[in-house]
Formats: structure tokens, C-alpha cells, sequence
């Protein structure tokens, strides 16, 4: 296997479970549709104080997918997982010799934070000595990955990644890098998670929800993020492999780059941009579209604004968590899904319900047809300071 | 302590080309613990838990920390992979500056004592009664434990750059990371991930099992971990398996979960500058299933130029770290 950061990396398998729908089909006419929300309020041991609107997945139904056996034991997130990867990559891993099946990288925020939670609620509640110990496994962050291993028999590499809302974004760079260091020649990564009453809670100590329960990226009365929940999974590989086996190429990512900004200043979500850009050889006005990071944060839209207006002045701007919802470790995997979406089918989706965003950047608020970009630039910006941008490229 | 120890003016770096990579299992878990006792001593109302509490729980919290402490631009990441985690934030610090990425990146692994793993391991009757005894024949489980273990990873056109390259302390070889794909708590008895990994690892490394003068086990003291570890090494080093000293260093400092592998690269890479191998300690019967030389009791002195570092995990995680003594 060759090693260069200059080798090309292509997608040809994706998957996603998310309020957009389990298929491509589902997805694509879900883009072009008002976003749908539900409510959730009831999760065993805990119930949240008041009804909470979000992107939730509540007919979601994983045996209809995998089947009864072996699902006793796991939680919500292992089951979004694998019910991704059961719907997209079954045929691949049974179809390739168990020593040459690929390994499987996913970020995730949390893990299952309701499984870590509830152990320890158990224990408050029925005692230490009492709980569950088949419980247990799942309170390693790793659980729903590594159960992906298991069910697949998936033994080259088990990765997992958690850096917030980049958790996904990074899983699938870090997937790229392992690669690109001769260490495989294809990988399954992507993004992953559950609502649960932990993040909730989390999320509404911290003031970040919304409080008129609306999730406007960009818009001038935004006020917070409404939360979501999925899955979307990408198989990997070099342009040979694929070439190899005669894989039909969905796209090509073409440039990356992943960094850290300490000041949270904006200054991380242009090096981030601008290293994509630079990795995949292209100017930013190659660029066709930006699938932008805004979750409706007053702050971090305004950053993420202002470091888009700076770089690419008249680029139009989707911003796909409008429709998904703030999902975390699987945000950023949901946009790039999203987006080869709206390529393939030569459209730039709006965000669907028209808001005032004063100008504050290009939005595309009505979906714009007949387009064909052959660039987008995909963004993932945390509140911690975690910023990733990939240069994603139509082979189509 | 290890940026102190590296020499490196980080005020005198591009901050674009610092990275920062690391592990854990649990990342926080005693914010978590806090707010879910707060919340039942409160019939359920979160009034109580302070509002700045919550968002310190994520384990990407830790990295975060790290790199903003340092004014580290460049790659920051947390690979959450249980008690390998250490291996495999090591492991991706080697890739980022393999492939030119970055110039140095902070790397290790970091856990702290917690309510789930202790009540955890306890109901899987993983934890010793006494005392951890890895390998021993009466050995019954492992003893929960907390730290952090990290090193500062340049590349050595770096390091030399900064003339630095008198200071290093040992090179990173490379290193394997595998799955079980068997359970998430028992390792596959035929030691599958494990091999895997650790011939990923020599392979990386470019070297041939031969060349290895030292094992730093993951032994965990519990049965099925010890027993399968042995038989891994076997598998992989054959005749030669009971010629290569094999130690475990939780004996001595207990299970720290995600830091574990991170703590043993850094006594590795002093055991390499120091040419000393940190022995097993409470260890008194041989067990006719662990039947390698574990250097019971006492260090010993001993050239190692050449170490493997293995580390497995819940959900069949496995990896091998391989360490040298840099040669100019």
C-alpha cells in the first residue's frame, strides 16, 4: 500500500439513518420537504421537566432492520449504528473474505451517554451491588463501533472518535489519514448520535437549545439549536481499490483539513476551509456551494458567517441542520450526505421554512435547481474550538 | 511535565502545526456522577446542577483543554478506545507526522478513578480480592486504577531543526491496531485481534519479530486477559516467546484504563534510555497457561532497544505499539 497524502480517496457506499429517512430516496425527497420535528420528554429513569421538540427518530424501528436476535443488550446509539451499516454495507462485508473486510471508524460525542447515565442512575437507585452487569459494556464510548466489529466480523481496526460536534467529521479524516499512512486500503467511517436524556438535560443547563423551538441557521432571530438524532456512514477508499474491484465512484474527497482554534475567534474555521481548499488543489472559488456548520448558535453562526463571507463572498451556503436538526457526533456525516445528495440530483436544498437572516451570509433558503457544482465544501465548527472543512468533488 | 521536558518553546512554534491526540475510556465520568446525584437529591429538578457543570462532561472536553492551554492549532482529536485508547492516540500522533501534517503533537491518555468502571468491573467479578498478581497462578482480577500517561511526538527533521535531537528519548517504530470482533467484554480465546495487531505492529515498524527485546504486556491480571496474552506472544513469536522478557506494569500501578498503554509508553521508552526492565510484582506460582518469562518481582538490567507495548480493550480493541532506541 502506498503512502502519500496525496492519494485520492473516493466514497462509493453511504448510508444514513436520520428524521431525513432510512434511504437515498427517503433523503432526497425529505431535502426538498418542510422540516419534520417531534417531541420527547419520557426516557426511564429520568423524564425532562417540560416536552422537547427535536429532529428525533421515533419510528424508528431496529428490529424491522436487524432482526430480534442479539439486540437485548444494546442501547439506542449501537442500534442506529448498526442499523446504518445493516442497510449499506451487508452485501460488502458478506460478499469479502473476513481478512480483507474493512475496519470501521465512527465519531460520536457521547457514545451512549443514556446507557452511561442509566448505569449510574441504576446504581443510585437499586444500589452498586445491583446493577446490571450486562449493562456495563455499553458505558464505554467505543461500544457502538466495536459492536459494529462484532456483528460484521470486522477485524482490521476499530476506531472511535469524539470531539464534539466534529466527532463524525474527524472519524472520517482520521479514516483518510489511516489510510493515506499505508495502513489500509479502505475503511467504513462516519458519524453517530443518540438523543438521550443526559445530552438533553446537558444541552438545556447550558442554554444552548432554542427557547422558541425553531432551528434557523443563520437567522436573525435564532436562538439555539433544536436536537437530533442519526447516523450516516461512508465506505472509503483509495481510487485503485475501487478501481480494483470496479466500484462505482458516488464522490471524491478531495481535501481536508482539521484543526483547533483556541480563541474560538473564526480564525480556526478559515484555516480549516482554506486547508481543504489547499489539500484538494482547488481555489475557493471552485468551490459551488458551502455546506455550513450554523446550528442557529447567536455566536457561532455569526463566526462561521463572517469566516464565509471572508473567503467566499458569493458562494451560495446550505445549511442541511435546518432539516436534521443538531446531531452531534453525526452532524457533519448527515451534511456530506446531504450534500452528495443534492449533487446527484443538481440542486442546492433550501432550508425549507423562509426566516429573515438580515444578509448575514448567501443562504440558499428556496431550493436552487438545475445546478451542478463540482466542488462543495463541507464545515464542522464546535464550541470547544474543534473545526474541520472537506472538499467534496462530483465524479459523477 | 512532558512539554516541560521536551525542551519546546511553544511560544517559537507555528501553532498551525502543533497537534494534540489523545485517549480515554470514560473521559469525565465524576461530572456526570455529580449531576445525576445532584439531580436525585433533588426529586429529579436539575435547579441545583451550576450551569458551566454539564458541558464538562464530553470527553472531547479533555483535548480541547490541552490544546487551548498550549495555543495548539493544528489536529486535535480524542480517541475514546477503552483501555487501549493510549496506544491508539499514540498511534494516530505517528500517522499525523508521518505524513507531514504536523511538526509535534501532544500525545497520551488520561482517566480518572470512576464509580462506573469500579461498580463496573466489580459486578463482572473482574476486580482482585488483595492484590493484582498479572500472570500468577492465583490471580483474580485486576485493581481499578486512574492517571495519565503523555508524550511529546516531533518529527525528527524537527527535532533536529530545534537541536533537540541529543534529547530524544526514544523514536516510535510504529504500531497495529486489530479487533477481536468475538465479545465486548471476553477476549477471543483464539487471540485473533491481538496477533493481528501486533504483527500490524512489526510490520509497521519494519522489523522482524527477532528484533524485539521487550514486551510490556497489557496484563490485566484477570484469567481469560493473561491467559490469552500469553497465548498471543506464542503466536507470534514462537520458539523465541519464552526468551523475551514479558512484564506487566499495572502490577505495580494498577488498571488506569485509557491512560494505561499511555503510562507504559512513557515507563517503555525510560526503560529504553535506562536499559532497565520494570519487573511483574506479586507474582509467586507459575501458571501452566502463562508459562513466559513475566520478570517476577525485580527489575532487571538488560539492553532494550526494541519494545512492544500491547494494550487490549472492552469491544475487542487491540493494538501494539513498537518503541526503539533512537540511533542517529
Amino acid at each position: 500500500m502506498r503512502t502519500s497524502v496525496e492519494q485520492k480517496l473516493v466514497i462509493t457506499a453511504m448510508s444514513s439513518v436520520s428524521s431525513l429517512g432510512k434511504t437515498e430516496a427517503d433523503m432526497a425527497a425529505s431535502l426538498s420537504a418542510v422540516p419534520k420535528t417531534g417531541m420527547v420528554q419520557d426516557f426511564g429513569f429520568h423524564r425532562l421537566a417540560t416536552p422537547q421538540p427535536c429532529f428525533c427518530l421515533s419510528d424508528f424501528d431496529p428490529e424491522a432492520i436487524l432482526g430480534k436476535k442479539g439486540l437485548r443488550t444494546k442501547d439506542r446509539a449501537t442500534k442506529l449504528l448498526l442499523a446504518t451499516v445493516e442497510t449499506g454495507f451487508k452485501d460488502l462485508f458478506e460478499t469479502t473474505a473476513e481478512d480483507a473486510r474493512p475496519g470501521i471508524c465512527i465519531g460520536s460525542a457521547f457514545g451512549s451517554v443514556q446507557s452511561i447515565g442509566d448505569f449510574l442512575s441504576d446504581a443510585i437507585v437499586n444500589g452498586a451491588h445491583n446493577v446490571n452487569p450486562m449493562a456495563f459494556p455499553n458505558t464505554v464510548i467505543n461500544a457502538p463501533t466495536s459492536n459494529a466489529n462484532i456483528r460484521y466480523s470486522s477485524r482490521m481496526s476499530s476506531s472511535t472518535v469524539a470531539t464534539g460536534f466534529n466527532a463524525g467529521i474527524d472519524a472520517l479524516i482520521y479514516a483518510c489519514t489511516y489510510i493515506r499512512a499505508g495502513h489500509a486500503d479502505s475503511m467504513i467511517a462516519g458519524g453517530l448520535e443518540e438523543i438521550s436524556y443526559y445530552w438533553l438535560a446537558g444541552c438545556a443547563k447550558s442554554g444552548v437549545l432554542s427557547a422558541s423551538g425553531t432551528m434557523m441557521p443563520f437567522g436573525v432571530d435564532r436562538d439555539g439549536f433544536l436536537p437530533g438524532e442519526g447516523c450516516a456512514v461512508f465506505y472509503i477508499e483509495t481510487e485503485e481499490h475501487a478501481a480494483g474491484r470496479n466500484a462505482a465512484i458516488i464522490a471524491e474527497i478531495a481535501g481536508m483539513c482539521t484543526c483547533f482554534d483556541p480563541k474560538l475567534d473564526g480564525c480556526g474555521a478559515c484555516q480549516a476551509m482554506t486547508g481543504a481548499c489547499s489539500s484538494a488543489g482547488v481555489e475557493p472559488a471552485a468551490i459551488g456551494f458551502v455546506s455550513a456548520s450554523a446550528n442557529g448558535s447567536p455566536t457561532g453562526d455569526a463566526v462561521e458567517a463572517q469566516a464565509i463571507a471572508r473567503l467566499f463572498p458569493n458562494t451560495p451556503v446550505a445549511a442541511y441542520k435546518a432539516k436534521t436538526g443538531e446531531c452531534y457526533g453525526a452532524s457533519a456525516t448527515l451534511s456530506l450526505a446531504c450534500a452528495i445528495s443534492d449533487m446527484a440530483n443538481s440542486r442546492i436544498s433550501g432550508t425549507g421554512a423562509p426566516y429573515s437572516t438580515g444578509g448575514i451570509c448567501n443562504l440558499v433558503q428556496e431550493t436552487r435547481h438545475h445546478v451542478r457544482p463540482k466542488f462543495a465544501l463541507i464545515n464542522s465548527f464546535s464550541c470547544d474550538g474543534y473545526c474541520a472543512s472537506l472538499v467534496l468533488k462530483n465524479r459523477k | 511535565m512532558a512539554v516541560k521536558h521536551s525542551g519546546l518553546d511553544f511560544s517559537k512554534e507555528d501553532p498551525k502545526r502543533v497537534g494534540v491526540s489523545l485517549g480515554t475510556t470514560m473521559g469525565e465520568p465524576q461530572i456526570l456522577e455529580q449531576c445525576i446525584e445532584m439531580l436525585y437529591e433533588a426529586d429529579g429538578a436539575s435547579d441545583s446542577i451550576p450551569e458551566n457543570l454539564p458541558r464538562q462532561y464530553p470527553c472531547g472536553v479533555i483535548p480541547a483543554n490541552v490544546a487551548s492551554h498550549f495555543n495548539a492549532c493544528g489536529p486535535a482529536i480524542m480517541i475514546p478506545t477503552a483501555c487501549a485508547a493510549g496506544n491508539y492516540a499514540i498511534g494516530y500522533a505517528f500517522d499525523l507526522l508521518g505524513l507531514g501534517l504536523a511538526d509535534v503533537v501532544i500525545a497520551g491518555g488520561s482517566d480518572p478513578i470512576s464509580k462506573i468502571a469500579f461498580t463496573g468491573f466489580n459486578r463482572l467479578l473482574a476486580t482482585a480480592k488483595e492484590v493484582c498478581k498479572p500472570f500468577d497462578k492465583n490471580r483474580d482480577g485486576m485493581a481499578v486504577g486512574e492517571g495519565a500517561g503523555m508524550l511529546v511526538l516531533e518529527s525528527l527533521s524537527h527535532a533536529r531543526k530545534r537541536g533537540a535531537s541529543a534529547a530524544i528519548i526514544a523514536e516510535v517504530l510504529g504500531y497495529g491496531i486489530a479487533c477481536d470482533a468475538h465479545n465486548m467484554t471476553i477476549p477471543d480465546p483464539s487471540g485473533s485481534g491481538g496477533i493481528l495487531a501486533l504483527r500490524k505492529g512489526l510490520k509497521s515498524a519494519n522489523i522482524a519479530p527477532d528484533a524485539v527485546d521487550y514486551i510490556s504486556a497489557h496484563g490485566t491480571g484477570t484469567k481469560e486477559n493473561d491467559k490469552t496474552e500469553t497465548f498471543i506472544i506464542k503466536a507470534v513469536f514462537g520458539d523465541r516467546a519464552n526468551k523475551i522478557p514479558v512484564s506487566s506494569l499495572k502490577s505495580m500501578i494498577g488498571h488506569t484504563m485509557g491512560a494505561a498503554s499511555a503510562i507504559e509508553a512513557v515507563a517503555c521508552c525510560l526503560m529504553i534510555r535506562n536499559n532497565t526492565i520494570l519487573p511483574t510484582i506479586n507474582y509467586s506460582e507459575p501458571d501452566p497457561d502463562c508459562d513466559l518469562d513475566y520478570v517476577p518481582n525485580t527489575a532487571r538490567s538488560a539492553k532494550v532497544n526494541r519494545i512492544v507495548s500491547n494494550a487490549y480493550a472492552f469491544g475487542g480493541n487491540t493494538s501494539a505499539l513498537v518503541l526503539g532506541k533512537y540511533e542517529d
